[in-house]
């Protein structure tokens, strides 16, 4: 039985043992949170702007190049597996917390104005942010039995109190957090992708 | 019921090691490709096309095969009776495993 269940854990984590996905979803991430930083940082909503074009172009396009990367590499070197698409019940319930975080964020964004979206409330909002980021990435970790999204979560949750130490606000404490996660997901896909390249040979090929 | 009563009773299909290894990864894939069953297994090429075909026969996997690109890629996926078949299998171990403690 535990053959069983360790062949199927190793199945369902080998999307991530290269580490692509983190060095390309790192750099948007990074990038993203820099925006959003220095849109208040420097006063210009002219950051926020573009860190909006990043999420909505630069994360699909992102997908699409780790997607590229492991064609041409991971496939190539150690097989290719596809996974099953979520659930409908899965994706009503991501659907349903997306719309009550999406109402929650844009009326207390509105009603409050910037300064009380600053405030006490702001920093709830990423005290919570930060810990369920953190904690949705250590539950990966146990569940894939890969140690390094540990590091990634105590990042995140750092930096989170951090911000909120240091009396950011919301926008650039948010930014704060993506860098330091974009940063933390370039450093471990970077170890990640260099243990994968030296324990796996070159081409395999195709038979059968 | 007793242990002997339940040793009787594997599917023999499944029960096979490497076949077991290949029913395991398709249970939580979608796909995975020729190459990916054979890092996992650790089987000649020779061997897992045998064990495949054997599954393919059975009825628990499809075999399909295209071309990424100029690349070859034969992809096999667990059918429903597959997945049928490998949850009787779990639960047949489980029983096992209670009844002996």
């Amino acid at each position: 039985m535990n053959d069983i269940t360790t062949t199927q854990r190793r199945t369902q984590a080998y999307w991530f043992v290269d580490g692509l996905g983190e060095l390309i979803g790192g750099v948007a991430l990074a990038a993203v949170g820099a925006l959003m930083y220095l849109s208040v940082a420097v006063d210009n909503e002219g950051f926020a702007t573009m860190a909006l074009g990043v999420m909505v172009l630069g994360f699909p396009l992102s997908a699409k190049a780790v997607r590229w990367a492991k064609d041409h590499l991971t496939h190539r070197r150690t097989g290719y597996v596809s996974y099953p698409a979520p659930s409908a019940r899965r994706r009503t319930t991501s659907a349903i917390i997306a719309a009550v975080l999406g109402i929650v964020f844009t009326v207390s964004a509105v009603s409050l104005g910037e300064r009380g979206f600053d405030g006490t409330l702001g920093t709830y909002m990423l005290l919570g942010l930060g810990a369920g980021v953190a904690v949705a990435l250590a539950a990966r970790a146990s569940l894939m039995s890969m140690p390094r999204f540990y590091l990634s979560a105590i990042v995140v949750a750092t930096s989170a109190i951090w911000s909120v130490a240091q009396e950011l606000g919301f926008i650039a404490g948010m930014g704060v957090v993506w860098i330091a996660l974009g940063l933390a997901s370039l450093i471990t896909g970077g170890i990640a992708l260099g243990q994968y390249l030296r324990t796996t040979s070159g081409l395999a090929g195709e038979a059968e | 019921m007793s242990a002997f009563e339940f040793a009787s009773d594997p599917d023999r299909v499944i029960h096979e090691p490497a076949r077991l290894k290949i029913m395991a990864v398709l249970s939580v894939a979608e796909s995975a490709d020729f190459t990916y069953l054979m890092r996992e297994t650790e089987l000649t090429r020779g061997n897992l096309s045998v064990q495949l075909t054997r599954l393919e026969e059975a009825g628990y996997i499809a075999i399909e095969k295209e071309f990424v690109g100029k690349m070859p890629r034969t992809t096999a996926r667990m059918t429903p009776e597959g997945r049928d078949a490998f949850s009787r299998y779990r639960s047949y171990l489980e029983r096992l495993l209670h009844a002996t403690g």
